[in-house]
């Protein structure tokens, strides 16, 4: 019972939230409308047992990630308006229809169910002390794989952001892109 | 679970790894000149394609084994991917030798990319998880994003960047979707072994399979993405034009290679007791693609982007191979090797004609190329033909390989689009001919300076010449051995 | 279907609301008591008492976004280690092991990140990088 209300009202949000994100003018609420979606689903976590996953999203997503987005969306600047002509105006109908046809087409071939006949997934208690032992016993070649996207990620950062543009060309020692911040 | 053999599992991947940890330690620690990034980079390679060469002696044939609790298969299907993609990066590698040694101390964070990429292409072949899938996935991706747009020199390569980011991000994410999908409907993420999904679908008769139905179809649409198949193409072509001229032939020959043994493994082991399901979904695809990919190669101006939408006709004979089910995977490898191999190539020739910074390569600059440097006009001449699908060339032989699978499969209709797709391609492979060996260059035009050809570049041009005629004249050895290449 | 026991999470629940109420309350209060008499000038962005001539410049050095990157990328990490930290005891040497390895790795970024001058602020070292990178490129040309 308990469950089912905390759904309807999360789940109100989190559908609120991802509708401003995408149809806010301003990317500061697009940005907050992103962050009320991220605690929503945060909460499903938990009443589905999930609690190291829900802590994560809040801690890294609603906190590191958003603060990064939000430092970006300052970087680019707020005041500017973004231009929402389309090239092609039917895509978003086109777009819309597709995505009915896609899920009646699925409803056809599913014989007009969705249900299925398995049970439920086999996951584990989600403590974070459960996590860990599922983490480091079943799951440790994708977790040390994972560092190789870290990797990725830090060499990549640097190859294209530590040199400028046009840095290959040689020149170009002044201080051109750089602007010192004013005091 | 013996421990040996769990490391021995991932040891092409290890081999990487540690190549890219020496490499980036080495170069902060002394700033090594450029061939001693080859020499780590090439120990690497040549490392990991010693270990899938062992791995494809010991397993060939064999069942799949699996390892780490079922995240890593071995088998002859991802050793051979093995066999394919390291030589492929090493091939890469040194057709964009100039490019990475143009490109200063970054030089180093290029070619750790191209093995990290390397690395994510072979994973992709050998994941038995749909976890361990999406993490090779993610590693191979990743990779390649950071690449098209590696130089930051020109606006359309931060573009091309950008955009196969964030489209690839979007695939990634229905890609991942399909998973969980899947994994609603059968309870689990793992493709072998007990309570595997491939087990699972065989013991169990769903009544209902909406849920199974719609993650099979995100699986589809993500994979399809990464391997350029209609209508999932579109990033293809300003990718491929966009991206530095040196990095374009690896990033479509790898994509290939990665994105056709994830959607080989998936459909046929995997979802192979769902097979009635699928193969009509990949017959429209493919027959979409060939037809794309053919009409929209015929009216472009710039050989970059015919290149680019020929890839896309490319990914739709591939996938006409995998209508046939598991009997097709030993074609499907046959045609996807010369491929890659024509590909990368092709792309190499372009960088030496416009440059391996440009991004655009339009058809002025090949104007009389078989004057100017008769010896790159007739490599391209030739990856052009087998492209096309002329005998006596490798291409023409995966042709007909992967159309008689679709036949003995039953999709005659499906093979009666593609020949005629075949022909009507032949019209944009002879203009690109044609314009080398029969038009002039314009009065005044400025075309890039006389073609540069690096040492690595012509070494890289021979293999393809002479992958494609080999093959082309006697393709049976091959097609016999890929028999054994199979995800069982 | 885990029916897990919620009433744990109450505090945060009221909490929530909590916060709500308070913001909710608080700005309907300002706008019902506070007086309001805007002014061209009390409109102005304020910069001590200078009247603004331009819009700032927009263009940040883009060290900031470095800096930003480079920290969510080990902060996601480091998410890991909680899972280790929390099973440590059942996990034992193995789960040092892997861990140690992880450790590796993203010990081995850092490195390679702060030798790059990644993180330098101040660029002396970068500019240095700059340089030997362009004096590669001008090696490679004239050799070419």
């Amino acid at each position: 019972m308990v469950e089912l209300v905390l759904f309807i009202i999360f789940g109100l949000a989190a559908l609120f939230g991802a509708v401003t994100t995408v149809w806010a003018r301003n990317p500061v609420y697009s940005a907050l409308g992103l962050m009320l979606t991220l605690f929503s689903v945060a909460v499903f976590y938990v009443s589905n047992g999930a609690q190291f996953v829900a802590a994560v999203q809040v801690i890294v997503y609603a906190g590191a990630v958003m603060t990064l987005f939000l430092f970006v969306i300052m970087l680019v600047g707020v005041d500017r308006a973004e231009d929402r002509r389309e090239n092609l105006p039917v895509q978003r109908p086109l777009a819309l229809g597709l995505l009915v046809l896609f899920g009646a087409g699925v409803l056809v071939a599913g014989r007009f169910a969705w249900v299925t006949g398995a049970e439920g997934g086999r996951g584990a208690e989600g403590t974070v002390e459960a996590l860990g032992s599922e983490l480091f016993r079943r799951w440790v070649l994708p977790f040390e794989l994972t560092a190789l996207l870290l990797i990725i990620a830090a060499a990549g950062t640097v190859a294209l952001g530590l040199f400028r543009r046009g840095e290959a060309e040689g020149g170009d020692e002044g201080e051109a892109g750089e602007g010192e911040e004013a005091p | 679970m013996n421990g040996s053999l769990t490391f021995l599992s991932v040891a092409p991947e290890i081999a990487l790894a540690a190549a890219v940890v020496l490499l980036l330690l080495v170069e902060v620690t002394f700033k090594p000149r450029a061939w001693a990034w080859a020499v780590v980079a090439g120990a690497g390679l040549a490392a990991g394609t010693a270990l899938s060469a062992w791995q494809w002696v010991a397993h060939r044939g064999a069942d799949t084994g699996t390892f780490w609790n079922g995240m890593i298969a071995v088998d002859g299907f991802a050793a051979l991917a093995g066999l394919l993609v390291f030589p492929l990066a090493g091939l890469g590698l040194m057709s964009a030798w100039r490019l990475a040694a143009s490109q200063g101390r970054r030089g180093a964070e290029f070619i750790a990319l191209v093995l990290l990429a390397a690395a994510g292409a072979h994973l992709m072949a050998a994941a038995a998880d749909f976890i361990m899938l999406f993490i090779g996935l993610e590693v191979f991706s990743l990779s390649l994003y950071v690449l098209a747009g590696f130089t930051r020199e020109r606006v359309d390569a931060d573009e091309a960047s950008l955009k196969y980011f964030l489209l690839g991000a979007f695939a990634s994410a229905v890609f991942l979707y399909g998973v969980a999908l899947v994994f609603a409907a059968t309870g689990s993420t793992t493709f072998y072994g007990d309570g595997g999904i491939a087990d699972y679908l065989a013991g169990t008769v769903i009544f209902r399979p909406g849920v199974l139905l719609a993650g099979l179809a995100l699986l589809l649409v993500g994979l399809a993405f990464k391997v350029s198949a209609a209508p999932f193409h579109v990033w293809a072509p300003d990718v491929y034009q966009g991206a530095p001229g040196g990095v374009t032939g690896f990033l479509a020959a790898a994509a290939k290679v990665a994105g056709f043994a994830a959607l080989a493994r998936v459909l046929t082991a995997v979802l192979g007791a769902r097979a009635d399901d699928w193969v009509p979904a990949v017959a429209v695809l493919a027959a979409a693609s060939v037809v794309v990919g053919t009409l929209l190669a015929i009216v472009q101006d710039d050989v970059k982007r015919l290149l680019a939408y020929s890839s896309v006709a490319h990914a739709g004979f591939i996938l006409t191979a995998l209508v046939a089910g598991r009997g097709g995977v030993g074609d499907m490898w046959f045609y996807l090797a010369t491929y890659a191999v024509q590909v990368l190539g092709a792309f190499t020739v372009a960088a030496a004609v416009s440059g391996d910074r440009a991004g655009r390569s339009p058809l002025a600059h090949w104007a009389g190329l078989g004057r100017r440097a008769p010896w790159l006009a007739a490599a391209m001449t030739l990856m052009l033909l087998a492209m096309a699908g002329i005998p006596l060339t490798a291409g023409f032989a995966g042709k007909v390989a992967v159309f008689r699978a679709a036949i003995d499969a039953g999709y005659l209709w499906l093979v009666i689009v593609a020949v005629l797709a075949t022909v009507a391609g032949l019209f944009f492979y002879l203009r690109v001919i044609v314009a080398m060996y029969l038009a002039s260059p314009e009065e005044g035009a400025s075309l890039p300076a006389s073609p540069a050809v690096g040492w690595g570049a012509r070494f890289v041009l021979a293999v393809a010449a002479a992958a494609t005629l080999v093959f082309g004249i006697a393709p049976w050895p091959l097609l016999e051995v890929l028999r054994d290449a199979l995800p069982l | 279907m885990p029916q897990t026991d919620l009433s744990a999470y109450l505090p945060i629940a009221l909490m929530f609301v909590l916060v709500v109420g308070f913001s909710v309350v608080s700005l309907f209060l300002a706008r019902l008591v506070a007086p309001r008499h805007p002014t061209p000038e009390k409109v102005e962005p304020y910069e001590c008492g200078i009247v603004p001539l331009q819009e700032p410049v927009q263009r940040f050095p883009v060290k900031f976004y470095l800096v930003a990157m480079l920290y969510v990328i080990f902060d996601i990490e480091i998410v890991f280690l909680f899972a280790w930290a929390a099973s440590f005891d059942d996990l034992g040497w193995y789960g040092l092991a892997a861990v140690g390895l992880f450790t590796f790795l993203l010990i081995e970024t850092l490195v390679y990140v702060w030798r790059r001058g990644a993180l330098d602020w101040n660029l002396p070292r970068r500019r240095r990088y700059q340089r030997a990178g362009a004096a590669a490129g001008d090696a490679e040309r004239t050799a070419a």
